[in-house]
């Protein structure tokens, strides 16, 4: 179901009404109904049915017996491996077999041999990139010790499938969830709270990031008449399209969760203010990047392949590069994965991975050179004019990268690229060739207020105020005056009904 | 106690603004639309049906030469099922004498009607219970949410799919919102081309071979549905002792369509109802270079050689009354004179030297065609 | 092991690891305390604590310790047993 679609309202609005009346005991079983019901809705097939259970049935089954051998540690770790390299084999198969299918014809192509591969269309369960992940971590967790398995499987099935990650995530720890366990009352304050998050979260959906996208496939359909600044513009737009649709779709689901009592992980924190690359991965998608961190990116530095890699070179190199050469191994094999995530596809190993990788990499490298020349220059590096050009210069480098994200192809995103070097930069002035792309000027205005209304809010984000409190801090009338602003933007310039395709979620096929 | 209390005023602010909104930015309101804006009461004739109605009677002249009121409850391309839930609607807010009914669409099935034809109607009415039930008919009827695009023979889309959401028709607060964009004179005063439903064009067609079908008299079965909703129809009038007179417009049907009407004329008459076809009446000749606006609809000049011999059948035969004076009914005689001057905006004529060339049409005499069929 | 020892032991190799000789960590000290230690560093550092004091800390305790003041009990529970 479409998170800004009727039936997903009357879905919550259902669930939340079961979820309070009926008494604190069987509150977490109307969370698993309705998750359920959310995870098989319109997709409830014995297959797919039967790829939950494998994932449910190995992380419930498995985390107990690690839990039971915890003290006989070559029994827990084969268990621990096996469960998860089954979890992965799931993910893997139903994601990734036309990807590795290609990537096994093309290497047989380059040593001259002609192999044939038919592409296989899967139906896959809402959400498998998000679960999978997470009950990895949730049987990694139990062997580490961090939590104790979960003895109710029905307990553990409402963890795996809890409705609100299912379309984007965050990525949640089994150890942090025990509220949806608690019964919680109905509170008013998180009620006003969790329905303004909402709103904000449809209004960058259905107000930005789907007016949007009328002109980035407009251009990207037409892009060899529609090129240069075009092209140039289109990016820009294309990343402000997905961020405001993806971190809009969790701002609905924060807000639905919030509104039940339950509170999840940020995934978003003022990302277009990042003055680097490096920073704005701490910033934009936050609990993956978490998730990566503890069960790819430790294990993997610390693992003995990195470390020999680092004893190796320490001798050749030195420390200190040895270091780094260590790092950006571990790093770079992590990037891989992250774009491989994405999708199963190079595109998005290239611009959700590599490029990005290619990015941090020669920031490290260039800070201390940059550093030098600013100070024989007496470029001072903390003013507000040094700051916008490293938060511009961010912003470009990482819709550049999106380019590969929202191309079909690497040719195609290549041939973009090469058509985007025209010059007309008057299409921007000349008050008409814009407005050719299915935008008019009255779309634009709207765009432009609306955008800076977000970069206001997400400012304030970056330097960790919050902008919900503040409000409520208000007095009633100015802060009614904001919400009825909020609301009556969404319905009269939000983009939905005859005319528009109902929100496409660029991360929900995950 | 307190966050009740705040919580049900936001949301009656809200609904307030909303209201407020969805006047300026909603549809254009057209005749079903506008009609909800008439004083309590005050209809005399309420006639319903497609667009035969809306470019063949001009109301404010009715009222001008006789002093009764017609209000046209009509839309283009009116599935015939709506007629009953328009009806029941008109029921709610007035109290007219006689209820005219065009059945032109009696012989079309439901399949010919698109999303467009459903929305002229339903997105007019004000949401209630009538309107929910007048949705459902008219989408089981037309089988709307199934269908498929439609093809041409290179693969082109000939029409769009129409929206499968049922929930898009039942609150239609969702489309036409764009209309912020350009808001003019029909979100503020309503589409103001029409005249208490009448709507006209001065220009004509010129067609050379254009020849009305000779009315024949065999008959063949309606379309079940429309039968069913023609009974239904009879039967409401029968229950509520309603004053209902039946026409069939003066038009270009297919041979088959005219058995389907012969077929619904009987079914009327045997019911006890009057109904005159405008196709059988010798002198209501029709110029076809000078009457037509597109081959199916009378433009104005048509329009005022049916209305003069409509309007005076019906002050004749049935008790209606003169308000012509009466300071309530102000607004009658206000969009007489608006479209007067419309009239010689457009047409550089004066609407009474019409008048004077066409008055010999009130001399047809409709009661006897009516006692002869 | 005492706890001063082990401190005196984890100055050196913090001042190692970060090519900084001013270092010095207390119980409270957190990687928002010294500049270069954030979660690129975290392994390194925490291999070179594990070569200093011959014990392994487990990945559980990697991604969950909050201050040096955990890392040192965990060191003393390791080497005291």
């Amino acid at each position: 179901m479409g998170l800004t679609s009727f039936t997903f309202l009357v879905f919550v609005l259902v669930t939340l009404v079961g979820y309070f009346i009926v008494p604190k005991k069987i509150k977490w079983l109307v969370l698993l109904v309705s998750s359920l019901y959310f995870l098989f809705y319109d997709n409830l097939t014995f297959d797919i049915v039967g790829y939950v259970l494998i994932i449910l049935l190995v992380a419930y089954i498995f985390a107990l017996l690690i839990d039971k051998y915890k003290n006989e540690t070559k029994k827990a770790k084969i268990l621990v491996v096996l469960s998860v390299l089954i979890i992965l084999g799931v993910l893997i198969f139903l994601k990734y077999t036309n990807f590795i299918g290609i990537t096994i014809k093309h290497i047989g192509n380059i040593f001259g041999f002609s192999y044939k591969f038919q592409k296989v269309y899967r139906n896959v369960p809402i959400g498998i990139s998000y679960f999978s992940l997470i009950m990895i971590s949730y049987v990694v967790d139990v062997y580490r010790g961090l939590c104790k398995p979960q003895k109710n499987i029905l307990k553990c099935a409402l963890f795996m499938s809890y409705f609100p990650i299912l379309t984007s995530g965050p990525f949640i720890r089994y150890k942090d969830m025990n509220e949806l366990y608690e019964p919680h009352k109905f509170d008013y304050d998180r009620m006003c709270r969790g329905l303004i998050r909402i709103a904000w979260g449809v209004f960058k959906i259905l107000v930005i990031s789907e007016r949007l996208a009328i002109f980035v496939n407009f251009v990207y359909a037409n892009y060899l008449t529609y090129n240069g600044f075009y092209i140039a513009l289109a990016a820009i737009f294309f990343l402000l399209q997905l961020y405001t649709n993806f971190s809009g779709s969790i701002d609905i689901i924060m807000g639905i969760s919030k509104i039940i009592g339950i509170d999840l992980p940020e995934n978003f924190n003022g990302p277009f203010f990042s003055r680097s690359v490096t920073e704005l991965w701490r910033r934009w998608h936050i609990t993956l990047g978490a998730w990566l961190k503890d069960y790819v990116f430790y294990p993997l530095q610390k693992s003995g392949f990195i470390q020999e890699i680092g004893r190796f070179t320490k001798k050749i190199f030195g420390k200190k590069i040895s270091k780094k050469i260590m790092l950006y191994l571990a790093m770079l094999i992590m990037w891989i994965l992250i774009g491989a995530w994405h999708n199963g596809a190079y595109t998005f190993i290239i611009g959700s991975g590599i490029l990005q990788f290619i990015y941090i990499f020669l920031e490290d490298m260039l800070t201390p050179i940059a550093k030098k020349i600013n100070s024989k220059l007496g470029i001072d590096s903390e003013t507000f004019g040094y700051k916008l050009y490293q938060r511009i210069r961010t912003f470009l480098l990482f819709a550049l990268a999106m380019i590969f994200f929202s191309a079909p192809s690497v040719g195609k995103a290549l041939d973009i690229i090469r058509n985007m070097f025209v010059w007309n930069p008057w299409i921007l002035f000349d008050n008409k060739s814009l407005y050719l792309c299915g935008l008019d000027l009255y779309d634009f205005r709207v765009l432009g207020l609306a955008i800076i209304v977000l970069f206001v809010v997400d400012y304030y984000k970056y330097i960790g105020k919050d902008v919900t409190s503040w409000l409520f801090k208000q007095n009633i009338v100015f802060r009614w005056i904001i919400i009825y602003s909020l609301l009556f933007a969404i319905i009269i310039f939000g983009c939905y009904g005859v005319g528009y395709n109902p929100a496409n979620f660029i991360y929900r096929q995950f | 106690m307190k966050k009740l209390i705040k919580s049900g005023l936001f949301l009656a602010i809200f609904c307030f603004l909303w209201s407020i909104v969805f006047n300026v930015l909603g549809l254009a309101k057209t005749p079903i639309g506008q009609f909800y804006k008439e004083k309590k009461d005050t209809v005399d004739v309420m006639y319903i049906g497609s667009s035969n109605v809306y470019t063949q009677f001009i109301s404010p002249l009715a009222y001008d030469k006789y002093g009764y009121t017609t209000y046209m409850l009509t839309s283009a391309s009116q599935p015939f099922p709506a007629i009953e839930y328009l009806l029941k609607e008109s029921r709610k807010y007035q109290t007219p004498k006689l209820y005219v009914i065009d059945i032109a669409k009696v012989c079309d099935k439901g399949e010919l009607f698109n999303e467009g034809d459903i929305r002229n109607t339903i997105d007019q009415m004000k949401f209630s219970q009538n309107r929910t039930e007048a949705l459902n008919k008219i989408l089981d009827f037309t089988n709307i949410l199934e269908r498929e695009p439609e093809y041409d023979e290179n693969g082109d889309i000939t029409e769009e799919a129409p929206n499968k959401d049922y929930y898009t028709y039942l609150f239609n607060y969702s489309l036409y919102h764009n209309s912020w964009k350009n808001l003019t004179d029909f979100n503020f005063k309503g589409d103001i081309r029409y005249y208490k439903g009448f709507r006209f064009n001065s220009t004509s067609i010129k067609h050379e071979e254009h020849v009305y079908n000779q009315w024949f008299d065999e008959r063949s079965e309606l379309d079940p549905e429309n039968k069913e909703a023609l009974m239904s129809l009879l039967n409401y009038g029968k229950t509520n002792n309603l004053q209902l007179l039946f026409v069939i417009p003066k038009r270009v049907f297919t041979d088959d369509r005219i058995k389907r009407l012969n077929e619904a004329y009987d079914i009327i008459k045997e019911n006890g109802y009057d109904i005159i076809n405008f196709n059988l009446v010798d002198d209501f000749d029709i110029n076809f270079k000078t009457d037509l606006y597109n081959s199916n609809h009378l433009n104005v000049y048509g329009a005022i050689k049916y209305t003069l011999m409509f309007s005076k059948f019906l002050n004749d035969n049935y008790e209606l009354p003169d308000h012509r004076g009466d300071k309530n009914y102000q607004s009658w005689a206000e969009e007489y004179e608006r479209l007067k001057l419309s009239f010689s905006d457009l047409t550089n004529k004066s609407f009474d030297s019409q008048l004077d060339i066409y008055s010999n049409y009130s001399d047809i005499d409709l009661k006897k065609v009516l006692l002869e069929n | 092991m005492k706890k001063e020892e082990i401190y005196e032991r984890l100055n050196n190799v913090f001042r190692d690891v970060f090519d900084d000789d001013s270092i010095t960590v207390n119980e409270n000290t957190t990687s928002n305390d010294i500049e270069d230690w954030d979660s690129l560093e975290h392994i390194n550092l925490v291999v070179a604590v594990e070569q200093e004091f011959g014990m392994k800390f487990n990945m559980g305790e990697v991604t969950t310790m909050k201050n040096v003041g955990e890392m040192v009990d965990i060191i003393m529970e390791r080497k005291n047993n």
